[in-house]
Parts: C-alpha cells; structure tokens; sequence
C-alpha cells in the first residue's frame, strides 16, 4: 500500500514557482465578511495548515478562498484566491460549481496532484477531516467522497432519492452523491476545470462526474457535520431543485447508465463515527395529512405521471391507518422512476412535475419515519441499503418506460 | 342566375389570389422554419439557454425553446400569408358586406389568441396555485385553485367579448359587477359566513406551533 511519502512533492519534481501539492478549496463565500471574521479564518486557517503540515510532511499545502472573502488581505504562497460571484444563493449546492471551477482550474494552474473542495460553512475545515478526504488520493485515486455522521432522520432527500436513484442508475455505491466536500486528483481536476467550459450546470454531481469520467473512486468516514439551516427555505424548492437536477443528469447520461447493471460497492477508508445521540421518536401524523391532502387534490396532476397500477397503490395506501401507514420500497422506486421519465418527457411544466413529487415524498419519509421508529442509526442505515437495493431491481422498469414510454405503461 | 353567376365569377380572381397567398406563404413559412431549426440545431440553442429558457417552457413543457420558436416562424408566416391573401381579396371585391367582414376578420383572430392564451393561463395558474396550495397544507387548495381558474377564465371571455366588440358597454359592465361581486361574497363568506371556521384554522395553526414541529425533528436535506 502506498503510503504518504510515496505522494510525489513539488518540491521533488521540477515545478513552477507556485506549485502546490494538495489544496484546499474553501468553495463559496465564508459567512459575512468583516474583520473579526477575517482574523477568526485566519486563526483557524494558520492552524489547521500547521497540523497538515505534521501529518503530510514534505508537502507544499495551500487554501484557495474567494477572492472577496477578506482572504486577499494575506495572500502569500498558503492562500490563494479565485474569483466568485455567485454568492448570493440559497442552498449551498446551487453556489459551489462555480467555486469547484475556479477551484479547479486554480489547482490546474498551480500544478496540484491533489484538491480537496470544502463547504463554505467550515463544517469539515479542520485538519482530520482534510487529511480523510486527501488519503485515498495519495493512494492514487482520483475522488474521494465523504460518508457523515447522520442520524437516522437527518439527510432524509438524500436517503429516499438521491442515493438510492443515484446508485441504481450509475452502479457506483456511493452513499453521498451530492457532497458538501469531497477531494479530487488527477484527471478529475482535469475534468473539473473543463466543465466550466464545456457547460454550466446547475448543481455539480462528483459521483456522477466521476462515473462519468471513470475515476477511481473510494468512500472516507469523515467526522465533519454540516449544519442545515432550513429557515426560510422551502422543502418543495429544495426537492425541485436537486431530484430536478438529478433528472436532468439522467437525461443527460442515458446512453451510459442503460448499460449499468446492479452496483459495486467502493472502497472505504476510516471508521464509521458515532453518531451524536439517539433522536427521538417522530410523530408522523402531520406527514400522513400532507400525503391525504396531496391524494385529495393531485390525483389529476399524479395520474398523468404515474401508470394506473402505482395509481392503485397510492389509493391503497390513503385508505390504510396512521399504524399501519407503509409505502413499499418498490412503489417508492417507481414513483421515483417515473417522475424521473415525466420529467424528461416533458409531460407537465416541470415545476409543477417537482412541486407534485412533494406529498409523495412526505409520504416515504412518514413511512420510514414510523419504521426506523423503533431501531438505532445503523439498523436504519440497513433500511436505507434495503431502499437502495429495491430501487436495482426496479431499474429495467424504468428503462423500459424510458425508452419505450408509450408502448410500456403498466 | 346569371346575376348571381357573375358575382360568383367577380370573387373566383380574389379567391384564387387568397389560395395562392397562403400556399405561397405556407412554403416559405416552412422553408424558413426548417433553416431555423438547422440552425438552431447547429448552435446548440437548447443546450445553451437551458435554465433561461425554463421559464417559457414551463408554459408550453412538451416544447423545448428552439421547438417554440421554430413554431412561431411557422406560424407567423403563415399568419401574414393569411393576410396577405384577404387583402387581395378584399381588393378584387367590390361588396360593402364583403369588405366588412374581411374587416372584422382581425378582431376574430385576435379574439381567438385572446382565448387560446386566456385558457392557457387559466389552466397553468390553477395547477400552479392548487399544486402550491397542497405543498403548504391549505385544506381549501382545490377551491382556490377553481376560484383563481374561474377569475382568469371571466377575465378571458371579458376580453374576448370587448375584443369583438359585442355588446358594447354592457359587456363591460356586467364584468365588472361579476368581478366585483366575486370578491365582495368571498369577502362577506370569510368576513361572515366562515367566520367560526377562520377563527377555528387560526386556533389549529396557533396550537400546532406550540407543538414540537415534525419539521425540527427531521432534516431533509
């Protein structure tokens, strides 16, 4: 196994002045700028590089900030800054491509083997969360992906849809397709860098790139936690913009992933961290009502998506009580599914395609909700594998509606 | 016989200019479109407006942006062509009647514009608030949603109306009483009527926020 010395110096090649090995992208605006902000990065910069600099000896590190971030008042050879204008967003993925583009190409420039992006709330800028991520890249991978410390009700978008849908179609098991941070190397800065150029996504998928781009990938168990601050923000918009993104990306990428079957699982570094307490158990009466409300009043919008069998489901499904209250993992999938197809086809405006899929998901989330109740943080994660699993096996359904969508409607 | 036969005969020139108009107009109307398509193909035009462009697809979805314009040339052509020909017809026709309804042809297809996009709107406004409405739990969504069809839909055929220019001020009027008189019951209903049911839907919400929220024990995202 390669070991740390065995990740190629700038110094030990002939690199241009500047050259970097590893850097450290801090991918969108640091909070709100001002100068007591500014000396709190400082500090907490300064020290984080000193303990990188015990646990990668030899190696030349250097944190890449926004340009308006108040980082440029102590520029020097450890902080390097890039252009970004994009700040103004909402939700953190909608900010970070362009930050991961100019990150990259930065890195590019600066000749670094090796670039580890961080969210702009400094969850993971600490130096062991920083050396998990860059591991697996001194061991010649080219993406290194976090698994976080969640509880069984935190990440719930990303357990219902984004995984599960992303792991079936790309056959990487992946547990956090979206990331907040995640490292890169090789041809993946490459490929980064480029995508500004080729086209402006939305969202930026590191997964999905790099099953694209045939990265060698590996999972770290990182201690990082990111705080979600969902005040004023709406769980529709959010569904809309990311399972819309993640449908586009589909769209994109079908004649790769039709190819795909099953999943291969990828190698992980680190020890799983415990998660913080055990939550307590939630009422999912005022989910079951979401759904209800949506079973009342949608049918019109749901029965030009769905096929009349997940139609006859769902009507199975409202009549069932509260306790009893189960939304199997296939019906889930194809529901998933085909929203997904309706999407491409165009069927309704998208937003309102999205804005439909809200009482549905309420609806899974009430039902693992109620199912998880009872059970700790690793048997719910056992849940979410069982998900994942049923999303594979429906997956020849769903390419068979994508390709013949009239022809095939069960 | 032959007075009649010779009025029919005075219309065949213009007729025939019409047809030809329109045939004209439709060939060039499609060679124009398919150049537009090549060319929009070309660019890329879809790949490139993407987000900006989801706008107006939202209002026609199983269209892309370069299928939309591609159509509106089309159809604009073929539009002008129309009227290209009524105006050669309307200058071979020596009929008062003739020449007033050739004139009132414009309105005709305004009106008709009128009610296609009205009932466009009406529709993609009431899914919108009733889709928007469940998402924020309003027990009422499908009334609103009919409330707000139902406004656009009154709106439409008001316009449509003053736009063909029937009924004159009535027309006019009596929309504004029905406008008016809409929102005056829903404001009486709420004021009065549903008095008891506001009250007890502000005392639900005031009870569920003392509650622990569902929303605080579980993170979506």
């Amino acid at each position: 196994m390669a070991t740390v010395n065995s990740f190629e110096t700038a110094s030990g090649r002939a690199a241009a002045a500047g050259a970097v090995d590893l850097l450290i992208g801090i991918s969108g605006m640091i909070g709100v700028s001002g100068a007591a902000r500014d000396e709190e990065f400082r500090a907490r910069s300064a020290k984080c590089l000193q303990s990188l600099a015990l646990g990668l000896p030899g190696l030349r590190i250097a944190v890449a900030c926004p340009a308006a971030s108040g980082a440029e008042s102590f520029a020097d050879s450890e902080f390097l800054t890039y252009e970004f204008s994009d700040g103004a967003a909402a939700l953190p993925w909608l900010a970070a491509p362009a930050a991961y583009r100019s990150i990259a190409k930065l890195a590019e420039s600066r000749q670094a083997r090796a670039c580890v992006m961080l969210s702009a709330d400094l969850g993971a800028f600490d130096a062991r969360s920083i050396l998990d991520l860059a591991r697996p890249l001194m061991e010649a991978r080219t993406l290194s992906l976090p698994i976080y410390p969640t509880g069984k009700y935190e990440g719930l978008l990303n357990c219902g849809v984004l995984y599960p849908f992303a792991r079936a179609l790309f056959g990487k098991q992946v547990r956090y397709p979206l990331p907040l941070d995640f490292g890169i190397g090789g041809g993946m800065i490459a490929r980064l860098a480029a995508e500004g150029s080729r086209q402006q996504a939305a969202v930026v998928w590191p997964s999905i790139e790099g099953s694209l781009g045939d990265a060698s990938m590996a999972q770290v168990y990182v201690g990082a936690r990111h705080v979600a601050h969902s005040e004023g923000i709406d769980l529709s918009t959010v569904l809309g913009s990311l399972a819309g993104s993640l449908f586009e990306e589909a769209e994109k990428t079908a004649a790769v992933w039709q190819r795909v079957r099953a999943s291969q699982a990828l190698p992980v570094f680190g020890t799983p961290e415990a998660t913080i307490g055990e939550s307590e158990a939630v009422d999912v009466r005022p989910l079951i009502e979401s759904f209800h409300l949506g079973w009342r009043n949608l049918q019109e919008v749901w029965g030009l998506v769905l096929p009349p069998v997940t139609l006859l489901e769902l009507k199975r499904l409202s009549r069932l009580p509260a306790e009893q209250f189960r939304l199997p993992d296939g019906v889930w999938a194809r529901v998933v599914y085909d929203f997904a197809l309706a999407h491409r086809l165009r069927t309704i405006s998208r937003n309102h395609l999205l804005g439909a899929l809200t009482p549905l998901y309420l609806a899974w989330v009430a039902s693992y909700a109620a199912e998880v109740r009872d059970v700790d943080a690793a048997a719910a994660e056992l849940r979410i594998e069982r998900l994942a699993s049923a999303f594979e096996e429906a997956k020849p359904y769903f390419v068979s509606r994508w390709r013949w969508p009239d022809r095939f409607n069960p | 016989m032959a007075r009649v036969i010779t009025k029919i005969a005075t219309l065949v020139p213009g007729l025939l200019a019409l047809v030809l108009a329109v045939i004209l107009f439709t060939l060039i109307a499609w060679l124009l479109a398919w150049v537009a398509k090549r060319i929009l193909a070309a660019v890329k035009f879809d790949e490139r407006t993407g987000k900006r462009a989801s706008a107006l697809s939202e209002w026609a979805p199983s269209s892309t942006p370069s299928t939309l314009i591609v159509r509106t040339i089309f159809w604009g052509c073929f539009v002008v062509g129309v009227l290209v020909g009524l105006t050669a017809f309307d200058a071979s026709s020596t009929s008062l009647l003739a020449a007033y309804l050739l004139g009132y042809m414009p309105r005709i297809v305004g009106a008709l514009v009128l009610l296609f996009a009205g009932t466009i709107m009406a529709r993609f406004l009431s899914r919108s608030v009733l889709i928007g409405a469940v998402n924020l739990n309003l027990q009422y969504a499908r009334l609103l949603a009919t409330g707000v069809k139902w406004l656009v839909l009154v709106l439409t055929a008001a316009m449509v109306l003053d736009h063909l220019a029937v009924g004159g001020a009535i027309v006019e009027l009596a929309f504004g009483i029905l406008f008016g008189g809409i929102v005056l019951a829903l404001a009486l209903a709420v004021g009065l009527g549903s008095r008891e049911l506001v009250t007890r839907s502000l005392e639900r919400e005031a009870s569920r926020a003392a509650e622990p929220a569902v929303s605080e024990q579980l993170h979506h995202f």
